[in-house]
C-alpha cells in the first residue's frame, strides 16, 4: 500500500503548481498544462518513483485512466518487487 | 516585511548554505518570489534547478514555471536567442528543458517548435513557419531511426554520401533562407546489432554507416553549422538508460526522459559558446587542488604529488588543466600562501606538470580570495564573469559564491581522482572554433600583466604609453581574418558601442557592399603581438558616415587605440567624400565603459544616444603613441 501523498507530490512538482488542490476525484484534464504527452510522462515517473515497471499491456490501460484515484488504485494493485 | 520561520527567508538561508541546493527548495523559493511579484528573482532560482538536479521531473517543473512566468515578463539575460527547434521525434519536452538550460547560461530563449517529424518541409520551404519566425538559431534534432541508408545492394560509400548530402542540403537551405546559426544533433548508434561484432568491420552495416555519417557531418559542417555530439554523451550516460523503446511506441519520444536534461545542458552549452558566453580564465587554488597537503606546513618533500594514488591523481588533474590551457583557456593562481613558498613546487618539484610560464597571473598572499579574484580579472582586463574558480575548500568556494556571484565556482569532489571528471563535466569552456588567438592567449595575457606592472611604475600616462612602443596595422576586412572578426564581434561586451553581432556570411556580404567601410586593427607592442583586437564598421549615406559597429578587445583598453583608430576612419571617410561622422551608443548593461566615448573623442551630441563629428573643420590629432606597422 502506498500513501496518497507521493503521487500528488509528483504531479505538483512536474507541473510546478505547489498549491494545486488534488483529490481522488480530480481528473487529469483539470490540471493546468496537462496534455497526452504529460500523461505518459507521469506514467514513467510513477514507475521510477514507486519502483515498479509496467508491462506493455498495462501501459495501454494506464493511458485510458482519467482521474488521480484511478491511477492510485492501479499502482496499489500492482505487485511490488520484493524489498521496495 | 513580516516573515514566518518556514517562509522565504528560511528557505533562502538553507539554499545559500548548501553548495548545490536541493532542486525542490529552489522551486519553492522561485514560487515564493513569484507570489511576491518578483519574477526576476524567481527566474534566478528556476535557473538554479539546472545545477541542482539531473532529474526530468524537477527540470520539467522548473521549465513549466518558466514558461508561465516568461509569458508575463521576459527574464533579464545577457543574451537573447530565437530558437527554431525541428527534428524527427516528439520535441516538446526537450524544447521546454532547453529553454531552462539556456536561461542558466544567461540566454533568454523564444522558442518555435516544428510539428512532429516536419523538419524536411520546414527547412526546405523558404516560406515555412520556421523561417517566418526569423530564428537566430535552428536546432536540428533527428534520431538515428530516421536514417534510411537506402539500397543495401549499393556501394557503402555511395549509401553514405547520399545520406551526408541529404543533411548538407538541409543545412544549405537553412543558410539560404535565414541568417540563423544551425545546431545539428549528431546520431546515437543503437547498440542492438544483428551482425554482432562483424558490424564494426562491415562498411555497409547500419552501425558502421551511422558512425561514418557522424564523422562526415562533424568534419564537413561549414561555418555557421555547429554540432552536438550526442553519441559521446549517450555513451557516457549509458545507452541502456538512454533508449527506452516504450517511449517511442507510446509518444514517439526517441530518448528516455531522464536523458533529456543532459541533452538540453549540452545543447545550451553550444548555444552559449556561439553567443560568446564562454568563460576565458581558470583560476586555480594550490594546496589540495594542484597537489595534496599544504606546502607551507609540509614542506616541498611533504606534498603529495606524483607518487601514490592521490599523488598520481593530482598529476592527471594538472595534465588536464594544461590541455585546457593549450586550447586557449588562460590559467591563473590564487593561493593563501607566502609568494615564495607557493612558487616552490613550480620551481623545484620534479612531478609538477604546470610550470610558472603557464600561469598568466600568480597571486599568493594572505588577502581573501574574492579580493584576489577581482585583482586577477582587473590585471587580465576581463570581467569577473569570464572567470572560473576551482578550489578543494568548500569554505573558500562559498565565500566566493557569496561575494562574487559573477564568478563561476567549480565544486571539486573529495577525491582528487575525480577532479578531471568534474572539470570535464564543466561545460562553460565550450567553444565553437579555435583561432590562432585562442592558442596563443596565455602569452598575450602574461604580457598584459607585465604591462600592468609597468603602468604602476611609470610616472605619466604619456610616458607609459610611449614606453610600450606600440604599432598598429589597419586594413579592410579580408577572408583570412573573418573568423577572428566574427569571434571578436560575438564576444566583446565592454568596449562595444552598438552590440551588433555578425556571422561570417553577413560580414562577407558587407565586404561586397560599396557603401560599407570596414576596418580591423592589429596591435603589437614590445611585449607581444596582440593580434586582431578592434573592429569598426561604417556605412556611407550621402555625405554622412554612420558608425554601425565599433568594438575593441578589453586586452587593449586604455592605450589610446580608439583615438588612433578614429583618425584612421576620418582619413578614409574623407577620402570617399564624407563630411561628417555619426556614432551611436546603445546600452547593453555591460558597455558602460564607452557611454561617453564619442563626447570624449570630440563628437557633438546629435539627439538621444547619438553624436556627430564634423570632418571639414577638424584638425587631425597627433598619433604619437602608436606607430604604423606594415602588418608583417
Amino acid at each position: 500500500m502506498i500513501a496518497e501523498q507521493p503521487l500528488e507530490d509528483l504531479l505538483r512538482t512536474l507541473f510546478s503548481l505547489p498549491d494545486l488542490e488534488l483529490g481522488p476525484e480530480t481528473g487529469f484534464a483539470e490540471i493546468p498544462g496537462w496534455d497526452s504527452l504529460s500523461h505518459v510522462n507521469v506514467i514513467f515517473e510513477v514507475e521510477r518513483r514507486f519502483g515498479v515497471r509496467f508491462s506493455d499491456q498495462e501501459l495501454d490501460r494506464l493511458q485510458e485512466l482519467a482521474t488521480i484515484g484511478e491511477l492510485q488504485s492501479f499502482i496499489d494493485e500492482k505487485p511490488h518487487p520484493a524489498g521496495s | 516585511m513580516v516573515v514566518t520561520g518556514t517562509g522565504l527567508e528560511a528557505d533562502l538561508e538553507a539554499a545559500l548554505d548548501a553548495e548545490r541546493p536541493d532542486a525542490r527548495l529552489c522551486l519553492r523559493i522561485a514560487e515564493e518570489y513569484h507570489r511576491r511579484g518578483d519574477r526576476q528573482q524567481a527566474f534566478r532560482w528556476l535557473a538554479r534547478v539546472v545545477d541542482a538536479s539531473d532529474q526530468f521531473v524537477e527540470w520539467s517543473g522548473a521549465a513549466s514555471m518558466l514558461a508561465r512566468l516568461a509569458a508575463e515578463e521576459r527574464p533579464l539575460a545577457r543574451r537573447q536567442a530565437r530558437i527554431a527547434l525541428t527534428g524527427s521525434y516528439t520535441l516538446k519536452p526537450f524544447g521546454a528543458l532547453l529553454r531552462l538550460a539556456a536561461l542558466r547560461e544567461g540566454i533568454d530563449v523564444v522558442l518555435h517548435e516544428s510539428g512532429y517529424d516536419q523538419y524536411r518541409q520546414e527547412l526546405l520551404d523558404g516560406a515555412s513557419p520556421l523561417y517566418r519566425f526569423e530564428p537566430s538559431h535552428i536546432v536540428i534534432a533527428p534520431h538515428a531511426g530516421e536514417l534510411r541508408f537506402s539500397d543495401p545492394g549499393e556501394e557503402p560509400s555511395l549509401r553514405l554520401s547520399r545520406e551526408v548530402e541529404r543533411w548538407s542540403a538541409l543545412w544549405g537551405a537553412a543558410r539560404l533562407h535565414s541568417n540563423a546559426t544551425v545546431v545539428q544533433h549528431l546520431f546515437v548508434l543503437r547498440p542492438e546489432e544483428s551482425l554482432g561484432h562483424l558490424s564494426a568491420r562491415l562498411q555497409g552495416s547500419r552501425y558502421s554507416l551511422t558512425r561514418e555519417l557522424n564523422r562526415a557531418l562533424a568534419q564537413d559542417a561549414p561555418e555557421g553549422v555547429l554540432v552536438v555530439d550526442l553519441e559521446r554523451i549517450a555513451a557516457d550516460f549509458g545507452k541502456r538508460q538512454w533508449f527506452d523503446d516504450r517511449y517511442w511506441h507510446m509518444t514517439k519520444q526517441a530518448v528516455a526522459l531522464d536523458a533529456l536534461p543532459l541533452i538540453a545542458r549540452h545543447t545550451a552549452a553550444v548555444l552559449a559558446a556561439s553567443l560568446g558566453l564562454s568563460r576565458k580564465c581558470l583560476v586555480l587554488d594550490l594546496d589540495g587542488t594542484l597537489w595534496g597537503g599544504v606546502v607551507g606546513d609540509d614542506g616541498l618533500p611533504g606534498i603529495r604529488l606524483g607518487t601514490g594514488a592521490d599523488g598520481e591523481a593530482f598529476v592527471a588533474f594538472q595534465e588536464y588543466v594544461l590541455e585546457l590551457k593549450s586550447r586557449g583557456i588562460v590559467l591563473a593562481v590564487v593561493s593563501k600562501n607566502d609568494d615564495a613558498v607557493a612558487r616552490l613546487p613550480f620551481e623545484r618539484h620534479p612531478d609538477m606538470r604546470i610550470k610558472l610560464d603557464d600561469i598568466a597571473v600568480f597571486r599568493a598572499n594572505w588577502d581573501d580570495k574574492a579580493t584576489n579574484l577581482t585583482a586577477i580579472a582587473q590585471s587580465l582586463g576581463i570581467g569577473l564573469d569570464a572567470l572560473t574558480f576551482v578550489d578543494d575548500n568548500v569554505l573558500e568556494r562559498q565565500l566566493v559564491r557569496r561575494m562574487l556571484p559573477e564568478v563561476d565556482v567549480v565544486d571539486l569532489p573529495e577525491d582528487p581522482s575525480a577532479y578531471v571528471r568534474r572539470m570535464a563535466d564543466y561545460l562553460r569552456f565550450e567553444t565553437v572554433s579555435l583561432t590562432d588567438e585562442d592558442l596563443n592567449r596565455t602569452e598575450q595575457y602574461r604580457a598584459r600583466n607585465a604591462v600592468e606592472a609597468l603602468r604602476q611604475s611609470t610616472v605619466s600616462l604619456d610616458e607609459f604609453l610611449a614606453s610600450l612602443k606600440m604599432a598598429a596595422y589597419v586594413a579592410p576586412f579580408d577572408e583570412l581574418h573573418l573568423p577572428r572578426i566574427a569571434q571578436l564581434m560575438g564576444k566583446t561586451n565592454q568596449f562595444n558601442l552598438t552590440g551588433l553581432r555578425c556571422s561570417e556570411d553577413e560580414l562577407r556580404r558587407l565586404m561586397g557592399d560599396p557603401d560599407a567601410v570596414h576596418l580591423y586593427l592589429r596591435l603589437k607592442d614590445r611585449f607581444t603581438d596582440h593580434g586582431l583586437v578592434a573592429v569598426l564598421i561604417g556605412r556611407r549615406e550621402g555625405s554622412l558616415m554612420l558608425i554601425e559597429s565599433w568594438l575593441m578587445s578589453c586586452r587593449v583598453i586604455g592605450r589610446a587605440v580608439e583615438e588612433w583608430m578614429l583618425e584612421e576612419l576620418c582619413l578614409r571617410a574623407t577620402a570617399i567624400g564624407c563630411a561628417r561622422l555619426r556614432g551611436s551608443y546603445i546600452p547593453s548593461g555591460r558597455n558602460e565603459l564607452v557611454r561617453d566615448l564619442y563626447p570624449r573623442l570630440g563628437f557633438v551630441q546629435a539627439g538621444e544616444g547619438a553624436w556627430e563629428l564634423d570632418l571639414q573643420d577638424r584638425t587631425p590629432a597627433a598619433r604619437s603613441h602608436i606607430g604604423t606597422w606594415d602588418g608583417k
